[in-house]
């Protein structure tokens, strides 16, 4: 899903007239003996709540309440605007005193993990579509189960028809870990689409073909043809996995930056009047 | 993929709720999961592969047709499913993870905040939920159990303070800030130690009143803390300053206006001194020279305070080696016996107040008395005339008066002088203005002047101070900062004028013989500046007051000796003038803009406003802070 399409660019007009304003309006002479760092301070903090709003509109699907493209580029611009509000407000890159420099810390580490993201939704998104199947995230349990349950199909009929329970032991002893789950996470995720998975069940497979009886050895081909098809299943789920899991850094770290801003807020409303 | 696992149809698949608590166990597994899955209390939904229904009398498999449809066992008779299974141990799902993630992140910074917020030793230097940054150098040595307390007003309250101050924080202002005086609550701790010379709410410490727009400012608005020990929190920008100022200043060589033309001489100088004059005209004459102060400038200022103004050496060091002399020359004259037609004191009189010794004694060859002639031919002089009230111009005028005060000296010396200089005055002073004199000489000149001859003092004739002698009372051989001397110049310079017109002219014409600069006692006026209104009382200034004005103004001599060096340098800003005393009594040219924009200019040395311009009038120090340290 990209957030910067046709459709969106309005959005990111607005946003960006309005960090301009807001530059703008804090380096005005006329507002130079203003406390702005109170205004900067709720208006972050009110951009803070509507980007956590997002998380929460994801649980609400049912409700007819925006499209997730555009939630997701209101998001982004929100975030984008957020940088910018918060650069005005703390007036340097790296504040002063322990609780500031941790709300900082925070800030930074939520919107570097959700660059991340976004970056990893872009290219993860066209590599999905160049891996070339498609596979719903939680049937994959399902599907890898389905693909094993062949394979030892297989391997049970080879065995009845050659009399030999060479292609079984070799099963037992190597090609079942390989079809118990997901194998080669890195490699199906980042590198080149699973290609060690790929090396490794052909290397074994060729291995054992020499050992196998004719019978045996006419239904490596079929195990071949599973063990492409569990690699496709892993290079689904180790992207999808991706995709999914890089919220678990960025939801809780915006949780503990909420938390914290809280905190600051209400030192600051105390203390600072 | 398999057949069927991408299927959208409730008979083909099952249905995948990833927002909801719980997945599958075997699935979690990597194994075929169930299609009915977990309870949403997490329970294993799978131990029965359908729900039977009871149709009538018997029960009916309700298995989905995505799991092969009704099964051939089909239900017991107790309606129990006829496919069990073991159950499975469903997991959490990622959502359920990332909650409880989210809810661990925000309870770690809360528990991590409620733990540092009990440690607010800000001396320690532990790190608390409460610190916001070190406090700047200045501010840093804030002592006490609760330092924080010297500015928050809200620390060491507790929870109540805290609610106060987060709903309410106008009430937590001490008592007398609260209103107009100190918009902010820090501001008013603030105040608490620093003073200034108009009110602190108000823009450069006064009303402008062309200004009406201008609102009241306070502390924080320029001066924020916790940005670090080594933070310059006086520190203002040019955009600050052009807030209020809206002539836009980004080059000070091309934007600022140009200095006043007698800037920065602008006000009268305590002490006349014609530079000009002196150095192209006295100077440099070779008679003179062992007599100037060597070192050109600097042989004159003392540079080694430095600061706004260079303070000048004392007088003895500098004026005196020409000018001592002159002010040593200039008696001031009290009293003198005047011109007197008709002599109206009786021999007796002088016996009685004086002796038989003070009479005159009569003609030797028996003649008779010839008709009185005054032993003196000079007019009441204009202080007398002050003194007495009375017109000087002919002598019916005033030689009543002047023979009363005769007798009243014969009788009590100087008394009747004192008197006469007015009741305005206190003791103390009277006691000052005529320091020295003795009052049993008075009389002895009395009772000779009363008796129409020349009295003669005896002994020394050229010691400092009050002596009769001749027909005078007189104050003699003055020196520089003469205490006698300066009382009188005082007394008389701010004596209110007299309502009557005839006693205000005295006034005014003994006002200014003692004042004059050229034939005034001890010559003063001839370089002490006298200002004031026409007609009003006037002020002598004695000391050399540098730097007064103005007051948002701020320049150090200091740093410029040092870049340019000594003794030549001076001139390179203060010009001396073509003209005699042309800029107020100085003999300086005014300084121009030009002058500092050869060096204050866009790449050149700083040219921001705060380099020459002060917020703040008279910033000071409360005296409370110097009583709460003892």
């Amino acid at each position: 899903m990209r957030a910067l399409n046709r459709s969106s660019i309005p959005v990111w007009v607005v946003t960006l007239f309005a960090a301009a304003g807001a530059v703008y309006w804090h380096g005005s002479p006329k507002l130079a003996y203003v406390n702005r760092d109170f205004t900067t301070g709720y208006i972050l903090l009110g951009l803070m709540v509507f980007l956590a709003i997002y998380n929460g509109r994801k649980k609400l699907s049912m409700l007819p309440i925006g499209k997730a493209s555009i939630w997701l580029t209101l998001h982004l611009a929100g975030g984008l605007l957020a940088l910018v509000i918060f650069r005005l407000h703390v007036d340097s890159l790296w504040p002063i005193g322990p609780m500031h420099r941790a709300l900082a810390i925070l800030f930074y580490a939520v919107c570097l993990s959700g660059i991340i993201g976004y970056g990893l939704q872009l290219w993860l998104s066209r590599r999905l579509a160049q891996a070339g199947s498609e596979i719903i995230f939680e049937r994959i349990p399902a599907e890898i189960a389905a693909i094993r349950g062949q394979v030892e199909k297989a391997v049970l009929e080879a065995a009845a028809e050659s009399g030999n329970d060479t292609l079984g032991r070799d099963y037992l002893q190597s090609l079942a870990w390989y079809f118990a789950q997901p194998r080669f996470f890195w490699s199906s995720a980042l590198g080149g689409f699973g290609r060690r998975a790929e090396n490794w069940y052909q290397r074994n497979l060729t291995t054992i073909g020499r050992y196998l009886s004719e019978a045996e050895r006419a239904r490596l081909g079929d195990l071949l043809r599973f063990g492409e098809e569990k690699r496709r299943v892993d290079v689904q789920y180790a992207m999808q996995s991706l995709l999914k899991r890089w919220t678990m850094f960025h939801v809780p770290l915006a949780a503990a930056v909420m938390a914290l801003a809280v905190w600051h807020l209400i030192v600051v409303q105390v203390f600072a009047q | 993929m398999s057949g069927g696992i991408n299927a959208f149809r409730h008979d083909q698949s099952g249905y995948e709720r990833p927002t909801l608590g719980w997945r599958c166990g075997r699935a979690a597994a990597w194994n075929a999961p169930c299609k009915r899955g977990p309870s949403a209390q997490g329970a294993c939904g799978g131990q029965n592969t359908c729900a039977p229904i009871k149709g009538g009398e018997k029960w009916q498999c309700r298995r989905p047709a995505a799991d092969g449809g009704p099964c051939t066992n089909g239900p017991g008779a107790d309606g129990s499913c006829g496919l069990r299974r073991p159950p499975c141990v469903p997991r959490r799902t990622l959502s359920v993870w990332r909650g409880r993630l989210s809810v661990l992140a925000i309870g770690f910074v809360l528990a991590l905040v409620a733990i540092l917020a009990y440690k607010t030793d800000a001396i320690s230097g532990a790190p608390t939920s409460l610190d916001p940054g070190p406090l700047s150098a200045p501010h840093s040595h804030f002592a006490g159990a609760d330092p924080c307390s010297t500015c928050h007003t809200a620390f060491g309250k507790g929870t109540s303070g805290w609610w106060q101050a987060f709903w309410s924080p106008a009430a937590l202002m001490p008592d007398k800030q609260v209103g107009d005086t100190a918009p902010h609550r820090l501001s008013a701790a603030c105040t608490e130690c620093h003073s200034f010379d108009g009110k602190e709410e108000h823009p450069h410490n006064q009303v402008f009143e062309k200004r009406a727009d201008l609102g009241p400012t306070d502390c924080l608005m320029c001066h924020t803390e916790h940005k670090g020990r080594l933070a310059q929190i006086t520190k203002l920008s040019q955009t600050q300053c052009q807030s209020c100022h809206t002539r836009v200043i980004k080059d000070f060589a091309v934007d600022h206006p140009q200095f006043a033309p007698k800037f920065p001489y602008d006000h009268l100088q305590a002490v006349t001194f014609d530079h000009a004059n002196h150095v192209n005209k006295y100077f440099s004459q070779s008679s003179m020279q062992a007599l100037v102060p060597p070192g050109g400038c600097v042989g004159c200022h003392i540079v080694g305070d430095g600061g706004r103004a260079l303070q000048p050496a004392p007088f003895e060091k500098t004026c005196a080696n020409c000018h001592a002399d002159a002010i040593a020359k200039k008696d001031f004259v009290l009293f003198r016996w005047p011109e007197i037609d008709n002599n109206n004191i009786k021999s007796e009189e002088i016996a009685k107040a004086c002796g038989a010794s003070a009479v005159p004694p009569p003609p030797s060859d028996g003649k008779p008395a010839p008709a009185f002639s005054g032993v003196s031919s000079d007019p009441l002089n204009a202080m007398s005339a002050y003194l007495l009230d009375v017109p000087a111009d002919s002598a019916a005028d005033y030689e009543k008066q002047v023979q009363d005060l005769a007798r009243d000296m014969m009788a009590n010396g100087a008394d009747p002088l004192v008197d006469a200089v007015g009741s305005h005055l206190s003791k103390a002073k009277k006691e000052q203005l005529f320091s020295g004199l003795d009052s049993e000489q008075v009389r002895q000149a009395a009772c000779v002047w009363a008796g129409n001859q020349e009295y003669s003092q005896p002994g020394q004739t050229n010691v400092p101070g009050w002596r009769a002698d001749d027909l005078d009372l007189r104050y003699t051989h003055p020196k520089h900062a003469d205490p006698v001397l300066k009382a009188w110049i005082d007394a008389i310079a701010a004596a209110p004028l007299p309502s009557d017109a005839d006693a205000s002219d005295r006034f005014v014409r003994a006002r200014r013989e003692l004042l004059s600069f050229d034939g005034g006692p001890g010559m003063c006026t001839k370089c002490h500046a006298v200002s004031g209104q026409r007609g009003g009382p006037l002020t002598v200034s004695w000391q050399v007051e540098l730097g007064k004005s103005p007051a948002l103004t701020r320049f150090d001599h200091r740093p410029h000796l040092d870049l340019l060096g000594p003794e030549k340098t001076c001139t390179s800003c203060h010009k001396l003038a073509d003209t005699v005393l042309s800029v107020e009594n100085t003999g300086l040219k005014g300084i121009a803009l030009d002058t500092c924009e050869e060096c204050h200019a866009a790449g050149k040395v700083r040219d921001d406003c705060q380099t020459c311009h002060v917020y703040h009038q008279g910033h000071a120090f409360r005296k409370r802070m110097m009583q709460d340290a003892m």
